[in-house]
């Protein structure tokens, strides 16, 4: 994983690097014609034919978007969303496959097996992820009846909050095992020496873990974070399967808005709210390309 | 506290650990499955229970297998046929066109490979349904509004894909290739017989990834099919559980446990980095 950088100007590049154009041409062509022009189109839309109106409404229509109520609830609710499930989830997939690989050889077996069952919810689609859950998470369940009767509080899908809670449970069940599959192989790269002269020199648990052990696998953990982000963005698809397209209040999301908005036709609000939404993208993808080469190098 | 109660303490919290992990990923699924075997009343037979309302338990409620008659209805089968297809061509055909981008990525210098990589990373966490319009208005001018091409193309080129396998390759030593190429391998004699075999577990992995993930199709294929009888299992399973939940116990089921058997039955562990080699602290 961590090959010392000069290594990659790679010598084949000089020998046989004349075809790079022939490996390139399918995707490349794919991803401008599918993704990176109707990306462009999107933005010279919003701007010169703002909902047929044309002229003076340019602005208006953007501005009618943007400031609309429900564009502004669901990007308050995508970033809420963010804010409180990445830290939930990484933390969570980062101790549990530090825990994993502090098994030890004994566990070796069983930790495998259960790193290739991790995989499974990952693989799911959203409406098997649903059906799967919502009989525990219906307000009639069992788990309801012992948690209203333990705690005095339910966690189903009914309500705002607790069904915040509630997808926050599916959206761990979902994406924690493939980040505790690719953390754990990320631990199993670190080099033996450097943990075993760390124990001599008197480190204890968590500074070996924190000084020692964590910077070797910062660029895996990065790259969970983004699979997590990924993940988020997804989780639309179980939202859209539970409640179809007026989730509760808490719940409604940019993807949600774009949905609504593509189904009623409303296609200039939707470009608009897809447009924010790339541009959003787009950052976080700069942010980590540049992160990366950072840690490559 | 003595040593051996200690070292025994510990034990048992990570045997804790082991089953509760192991039984999370399975937990819903068995759990689905006896659902789906109840019979059809115990869905309304519930019991008050102080200001709630509760399934019983124990209310006397056999097992039957009559829900899974719901399977071989026709409309079901075809929305499965349809998405089997979809998620068949779809990933194939994005092996195809990711492996040879990512070895370009990985192992020649290339001057716009940031602006590419970008574009790779934002294609992966946008969703389908962000540039649904504009390529219906593609679609349009192609003439493929309401064939299934239209469903399979945009699907084709996977970020996740290339990033993943360039992550492989990178990690596959240049002074392989760098021997191979002395040895008079061409550049695709590379590619196939050298690049490929190293990285067959990530191909493997992603393989699966992107079936799973083209079982998703639903959103588009309201505007680009039009409803017609392209309709993927997603959007026809969607339509019945908004009906009634229970309905579709059967079916998802029967998808969950394939999957269960996909996973029980690859040799290998899935992985999306490079080494699917795992060892472990004092291996």
């Amino acid at each position: 994983m961590n090959e010392p950088k000069k290594k990659r100007a790679s010598a084949v590049y000089f020998i046989r690097g004349r075809f790079w154009l022939l490996y390139l041409l399918s995707a490349a062509l794919g991803f401008a014609l599918f993704y990176v022009l109707p990306f462009l189109a999107s933005g010279y839309y919003i701007f010169f034919e703002p909902d047929g109106v044309g002229g003076v409404n340019k602005i208006n229509g953007i501005a009618a978007t943007l400031f609309n109520p429900a564009f502004m609830l669901a990007l308050k609710n995508t970033f809420f969303m963010l804010v409180l499930y990445i830290p939930a989830i990484s933390l969570f997939s980062l101790a549990a496959s530090y825990v994993i690989f502090n098994m030890g050889r004994k566990f070796a077996k069983t930790g495998r097996v259960l790193l290739s069952f991790a995989f499974l919810p990952y693989i799911m689609p959203a409406i098997v992820v649903v059906a799967l859950w919502f009989f525990v998470f219906d307000g009639s369940s069992v788990l309801n009846f012992v948690l209203r009767s333990l705690a005095g509080v339910g966690l189903d899908f009914e309500n705002g909050i607790s069904a915040l809670f509630a997808l926050m449970l599916v959206f761990l069940w979902k994406y924690a095992g493939i980040n505790i599959v690719i953390m754990a192989a990320a631990f199993a790269f670190v080099p033996k020496e450097t943990i075993e002269s760390a124990r001599m020199d008197g480190c204890g648990e968590a500074k070996l873990f924190f000084s020692v052990v964590f910077p070797q696998v910062q660029k895996q953990f990065y790259f969970t974070v983004l699979l997590s982000v990924m993940g988020i963005f997804g989780l639309s698809d179980e939202i859209y399967a539970i409640w179809g397209a007026y989730p509760p209040q808490v719940l409604y999301t940019l993807h949600n808005f774009m949905t609504n908005t593509v189904l009623k036709m409303e296609y200039h609000k939707s470009i608009t709210a897809a447009v924010v939404f790339s541009v959003f993208v787009v950052l976080c993808a700069v942010v980590y390309v540049k992160m990366e080469k950072r840690w490559n190098g | 506290m003595p040593k051996k109660v200690k070292k025994y303490t510990f034990k048992f919290f990570k045997a804790l650990a082991v089953i509760t992990f192991a039984s999370a990923a399975l937990f819903p699924v068995v759990l689905n499955v006896l659902a789906s075997l109840l019979e059809p009343s115990f869905f309304d037979n519930k019991i008050a229970v102080g200001d709630f309302k509760y399934y019983s338990l124990f209310g006397g409620t056999a097992f039957t297998p009559s829900r899974y008659a719901e399977i071989v209805n026709g409309q079901f089968l075809r929305a499965a046929l349809n998405t089997t297809f979809y998620a068949f061509s779809i990933s194939a055909l994005s092996l195809a066109v990711s492996l040879p981008a990512a070895y370009a990525l990985a192992k020649f210098k290339l001057r716009l490979e940031k602006a590419m990589l970008m574009t790779a990373v934002t294609v992966l966490m946008l969703p389908p349904v962000a540039v649904c319009v504009p390529n219906f208005i593609i679609f349009d001018k192609l003439n493929l509004i309401g064939s299934p091409f239209a469903m399979i193309l945009p699907g084709i080129f996977s970020g996740l894909a290339i990033l993943v396998f360039r992550q492989f390759m990178l990690a596959v030593p240049d002074d392989v290739l760098f021997a191979a190429a002395i040895d008079g391998a061409g550049s695709f004699g590379i590619f196939f017989k050298i690049m490929l075999p190293q990285i067959k577990g990530a191909v493997f992995s992603v393989f699966i990834l992107i079936f799973a993930r083209s079982c998703n199709l639903a959103e588009q294929s309201v505007i680009l099919l039009k409803n017609n009888e392209w309709t993927p299992v997603a959007v026809y399973l969607r339509e019945r559980f908004l009906n009634s939940p229970d309905l579709i116990l059967a079916p998802v089921s029967v998808i969950a446990l394939f999957f269960v058997l996909v996973v029980v039955t690859s040799k290998r562990i899935f992985s999306l980095s490079p080494s699917d080699e795992f060892s472990f602290r004092d291996e």
